[in-house]
């Protein structure tokens, strides 16, 4: 960027990579994620499956996963967010805090503002 | 390129200089400081200064891109692979440069950005972050600091100046700004005002030698403002109190810079007149009340030509109670001063005792450079990061060419110093002695 007038006309166009790897425990498990409320993937999972795409730099982002399982299955997450590892290291942030799926239940993520939200969790310290 | 001079800092912060002048920046460069200023505390208000020719002019060259002397040491220390009070003030925007663009796109502070660029650099902000230099009211009269940054300083450099003038110049010492209660008073209502304030960063002088920062801070206590507040400042370390007690207990979070260069005696020498094991103990009883209070605590170190030898002591302290230490800037003025003008094998025996506290804690080297050298969770990773940095910047020490007129200068400041204090540097420093004896001693 040559000067700020430059970001302010791509700004709205920048978008940040997000990677979701599913690492079945067991076979044959259906499972349904949804990023930002649309189904990128709803299919039964019987190997480590990567998703990837791309969402807007600026805008909300949440993820919401859920798995129909029978016991012992369960489903293994990780989660990158523009490169930074966010699942495992901050599955304490997620519903429920975990990284390990091993309930029916919805396990969510809701991330306001990537990057800000990023130096809070991150502890970079307090913001002017 | 933007993501090469682009600080955030104008939009949130301001120096106040002893003199009371307004400046854009605590890391401005000296040129920049010493140009006449037209804003000060008398004159102009806080919020005035945010919109003042000079911090919109600022702002408008950080938005295009234009490189500024104002902003020379940052340059500097970025060539130099040092962490700059840029990327410093660029955090606090959630600002990084390793993802400059995303990051500036994404920080909270965007939309301010914005309305400057489109305001002929005017701001909708109002201050969050002060440098505040309150005076060069001190107790100490260390021998590299200069008359401006201490008032018993002044009376020995018209002594000294009748010894040596090259090396002991007269300097005009302005009034402090903080002798006029009326303007401390103005000041304080002013802050007041602001309801955004988060850090306070107070200079001296020895700061908790003034009665101002006293005045101040209590005055933000009486208002409750302090509850909201994170106070900063740096002291000798000579000066502990039950006033110093209360703040710390009524600010939000409180950070305390302890000036040490050594635990040897030759902090005494070079620190006159402090006694370290004064010292120490307040430094211990600041240790106490870390652990009861949130009080962070960080040595500040300036290494020069004298106590680099025992840098060592530093370092094991700072393992031993868990304590990190700011600033790897080794000293520079006065010149004579200079660790490059240590002879080698001095230096080799410096090299072998940091090397040897490196093997007695099993310190190993990251490659990751830590911007937030205060979080609490990685003090152990910014205490080995310093180490490995000393050790660094010692091995690729290089004598500079006037290293023998400037042996023979640093023989000549420390006579001048001893025959007004009647002491000795062989006293502290016998390791030295074949060294200075060489030059003249």
């Amino acid at each position: 960027m040559k000067n700020f007038y430059e970001a302010t006309a791509t700004r709205s166009e920048l978008t940040i990579g997000v990677r979701l790897i599913l690492i079945p425990i067991g076979e044959d498990i259906p499972c349904e994620v949804k990023i930002n409320d649309e189904v990128v993937f709803n299919e039964t999972l019987s190997s480590i499956k990567t998703i990837a795409g791309e969402v807007t730099l600026i805008d909300p982002i949440s993820f919401a996963v859920r798995i129909q399982r029978q016991h012992p299955q369960a489903v293994k997450l990780v989660l990158a967010i523009d490169d930074k590892e966010i699942i495992p290291k901050y599955q304490h942030l997620a519903q429920p805090a975990t990284d390990y799926l091993d309930s029916n239940d919805v396990w969510t993520l809701d991330i306001p503002s990537f990057y800000p939200w990023y130096h809070t969790i991150t502890g970079q310290g307090w913001i002017a | 390129m933007l993501e090469k001079t682009f600080c955030s800092s104008p939009w949130f912060h301001i120096r106040i200089d002893t003199a009371g002048n307004y400046l854009p920046c605590r890391w401005a460069a000296w040129s920049e400081i010493n140009t006449p200023k037209v804003n000060t505390v008398s004159n102009t208000s806080l919020l005035g200064y945010m919109n003042s020719d000079v911090m919109s002019e600022t702002r408008i060259k950080m938005l295009n891109a234009v490189p500024m002397k104002l902003c020379d040491y940052c340059y500097n220390d970025e060539e130099n692979n040092k962490v700059s009070g840029r990327q410093k003030q660029l955090l606090k925007s959630a600002i990084t440069l390793e993802k400059f663009q995303n990051t500036l796109c994404a920080s909270p502070h965007y939309e301010n950005f914005k309305y400057s660029d489109i305001n002929q650099g005017w701001t909708n902000t109002t201050p969050v972050d002060l440098q505040i230099e309150i005076g060069n009211t001190c107790n100490g009269a260390c021998i590299m600091c200069a008359p401006k940054h201490s008032s018993r300083l002044v009376k020995d450099y018209q002594k000294l100046n009748q010894l040596d003038q090259t090396l002991f110049p007269i300097y005009q010492v302005g009034k402090n700004w903080t002798d006029d209660e009326r303007l401390v008073e103005k000041f304080v209502n002013e802050i007041g005002q602001l309801d955004n304030i988060k850090y306070l960063h107070f200079l001296g002088g020895e700061t908790l030698y003034i009665k101002s920062f006293y005045d101040i801070c209590n005055q933000l206590i009486k208002t409750g403002q302090s509850k909201t507040i994170n106070l900063g400042t740096t002291t000798n370390c000579t000066v502990a109190n039950a006033d110093l007690e209360n703040i710390i207990r009524n600010f939000k979070h409180v950070h305390l810079g302890l000036s040490i260069e050594s635990f040897h005696g030759i902090n005494d020498y070079v620190r006159y007149p402090g006694d370290i094991n004064d010292i120490t103990d307040n430094i211990h009883a600041f240790l106490k009340l870390r652990e009861e209070t949130d009080l962070h605590l960080t040595l500040r170190i300036t290494p020069s030509i004298l106590t680099i030898y025992h840098i060592d002591t530093v370092f094991e302290f700072m393992l031993e109670n868990k304590i990190t230490a700011e600033s790897c800037n080794f000293l520079q003025d006065p010149k004579c001063l200079r660790i490059e003008y240590l002879p080698s094998n001095l230096i080799d025996t410096i090299k072998s005792k940091i090397d040897a506290i490196i093997d007695k804690y099993d310190l190993k080297e990251s490659n990751q450079t830590i911007l937030n050298i205060r979080r609490d969770d990685l003090i152990d990773q910014v205490i080995g990061q310093m180490i490995f940095e000393y050790k660094h910047l010692l091995e690729n020490l290089v004598t500079p060419d006037d290293a023998e007129l400037q042996r023979k200068d640093l023989v000549k400041f420390l006579k001048s110093f001893e025959s007004i204090r009647n002491n000795s540097i062989l006293t502290y420093l016998p390791e030295y002695e074949k060294f200075l004896r060489s030059y003249g001693y």
